[in-house]
């Protein structure tokens, strides 16, 4: 089924606010710290208008939902649902290569549309880049290890990056007016113009402007534009200022520019191209390093790190890799 | 019949008859499988439909196949993601002998209120999902679920309110 479409009408927005509220309310009593004033507050809410007396009673139609399946069976249903469409989806993608291998060379750089890749959805395995050029003349990018959902709807364009990096160049085409937006874990980027990059990890997710400004808001609700040449980091609880710089895009080339870049956190980028991974002492945050690298070649990265640095590079296996410094 | 639905239907008559070859031939190449190639172009098409009637318009396409494609891809998904679920269903209830007892026809009707909440729960945030079904289903406290999914009670409090939000639009939506 579809994700929910915004409300279409001034109707369905008051309606979809009252249910907000509701739904606010419920969490408040059930976290156990409501006291004498909420509860006031909550009649009050409750007897202003036939709309929120409506929504708070769609609860309790909710509830009826779950209680139709018990519990237990329910939750151990849910548990095991996620692994076993993704086996689904691994068979059709399996099918999918006799596909693959045929096309044409063109076709195989840029991916037009879907019903490509993972069913709707687009990922790049560690070490590829993926471009995909969207229904409304929108390219993006992947990067490494990265996972992407294209939601197009009447009146809005979303793209839901749930792991790893693009970047994004919005169309020029001036006749479309429905807003683009990226959603991450935690929170949204709406583009007010042409080029920037967005980057999600486990605790936070940041934006990278090149070209125009866009508007990032997080889960709170927070807005802060972020400009060109500027970034701005995020998670459910902050919005950082802009910070003034970039990261680097030239992963887009297949390169990771280091300039005076600490040690560390070069060998934290180059296991995101390797796989594996890639362990190495904090120490080494104090060397810097600079140079341009092939994200293609990671052993000759850490050659060149060996090279460099009083450290030593152990291949315990392919993927396991630690980095530490040299006893002299 | 009025002269805009008499419209729709021309609109769908065309986007038909100009791109069902290719959307069956697309869906063979993908699936291997005439037969499915042909049921799930059929149930394309159908959605569409019912979009129409549901919305009283025929929608704005740029790009036929794109469009095509999106919806034929939820079409995908829904199957994989039904068959995914009553697996899991099926399995669950081998775990539980003693629900086992459930009749056939009660099985049909859980079945089908599983796909309604997977369907809802769709589009919630990971984390979001899980604060909600440890409330839900385990009846744990905020603040238990606050420690299992490492994050504060108060962003537990906010995941609940947002995944409760997201359930109760998502009927009105649906009209369920």
């Amino acid at each position: 089924m579809q994700l929910l479409d915004p409300p279409a009408d001034k109707k369905s927005l008051l309606e979809d606010e009252a249910l907000d509220a509701a739904a606010e309310w419920h969490a408040l009593f059930c976290s156990g710290e409501a006291d004498e004033d909420d509860e006031s507050a909550f009649n009050l809410w409750l007897s202003e208008s036939d709309l929120n007396y409506w929504a708070w009673g769609q609860l309790e139609q909710l509830q009826k939902r779950f209680e139709r399946v018990p519990a237990p069976l329910m939750q151990n249903t849910f548990s095991s649902v996620d692994r076993r469409f993704r086996q689904h989806r691994r068979h059709l993608l399996i099918k999918a290569a006799f596909v693959l291998a045929a096309a044409p060379m063109g076709w195989m750089a840029h991916r037009n549309g879907l019903l490509d890749g993972v069913v709707a959805d687009y990922h790049t395995a560690t070490g590829e880049i993926e471009t995909l050029n969207l229904a409304d003349g929108t390219r993006v990018m992947l990067n490494t290890a990265s996972a992407l959902d294209v939601r197009f709807y009447d009146n809005e364009r979303r793209v839901i990056l749930k792991r790893g990096e693009i970047l994004i160049q919005t169309s020029e085409n001036k006749q479309d007016k429905r807003p683009f937006i990226v959603e991450t874990e935690f929170g949204t980027v709406r583009a007010l113009g042409t080029r920037f990059s967005v980057r999600t990890s486990s605790d936070r997710s940041l934006v990278s402007v090149y070209e125009h400004s866009v508007a990032v808001t997080n889960d709170q609700g927070v807005t802060q534009i972020c400009s060109e040449g500027y970034s701005i980091s995020f998670n459910q609880q902050t919005l950082s200022s802009p910070i003034s710089g970039t990261v680097s895009d030239a992963w887009k080339q297949q390169m990771l520019i280091a300039d005076n870049m600490p040690l560390s956190l070069f060998l934290t980028e180059i296991s995101r191209y390797r796989g594996g991974i890639v362990d190495f002492d904090p120490v080494l945050a104090e060397y810097r390093i600079s140079g341009a690298f092939k994200t293609t070649d990671t052993d000759q990265a850490l050659r060149a790190v060996e090279k460099a640095f009083p450290v030593r590079v152990n291949y315990r296996t392919r993927f396991w890799v630690t980095v530490s410094p040299e006893k002299k | 019949m009025s002269s805009s639905e008499m419209n729709v239907r021309a609109q769908l008559h065309d986007l038909y008859a100009e791109n069902h070859p290719w959307l069956i031939a697309r869906l063979r190449s993908r699936l291997g499988c005439s037969q499915q190639a042909a049921d799930f172009a059929q149930d394309t098409f159908v959605r569409i439909l019912t979009g129409c009637q549901v919305q009283h318009r025929f929608p704005e396409i740029r790009d036929p196949h794109s469009y095509l494609a999106t919806i034929a891809n939820r079409v995908l998904v829904d199957h994989f993601r039904r068959n995914a679920l009553e697996a899991a269903y099926l399995e669950a209830l081998a775990q539980q002998p003693e629900l086992f007892e459930i009749s056939p026809e009660e099985r049909l009707l859980q079945l089908e209120c599983l796909y309604e909440i997977d369907a809802m729960l769709t589009g919630l945030g990971a984390n979001v999902k899980r604060a909600f079904l440890l409330s839900q289903l385990q009846g744990q406290p905020y603040a238990k679920i606050a420690t299992e999914i490492n994050v504060s009670v108060s962003s537990v409090k906010k995941y609940m309110a947002k995944a409760t939000a997201h359930c109760l639009k998502f009927m009105l939506r649906n009209q369920i």
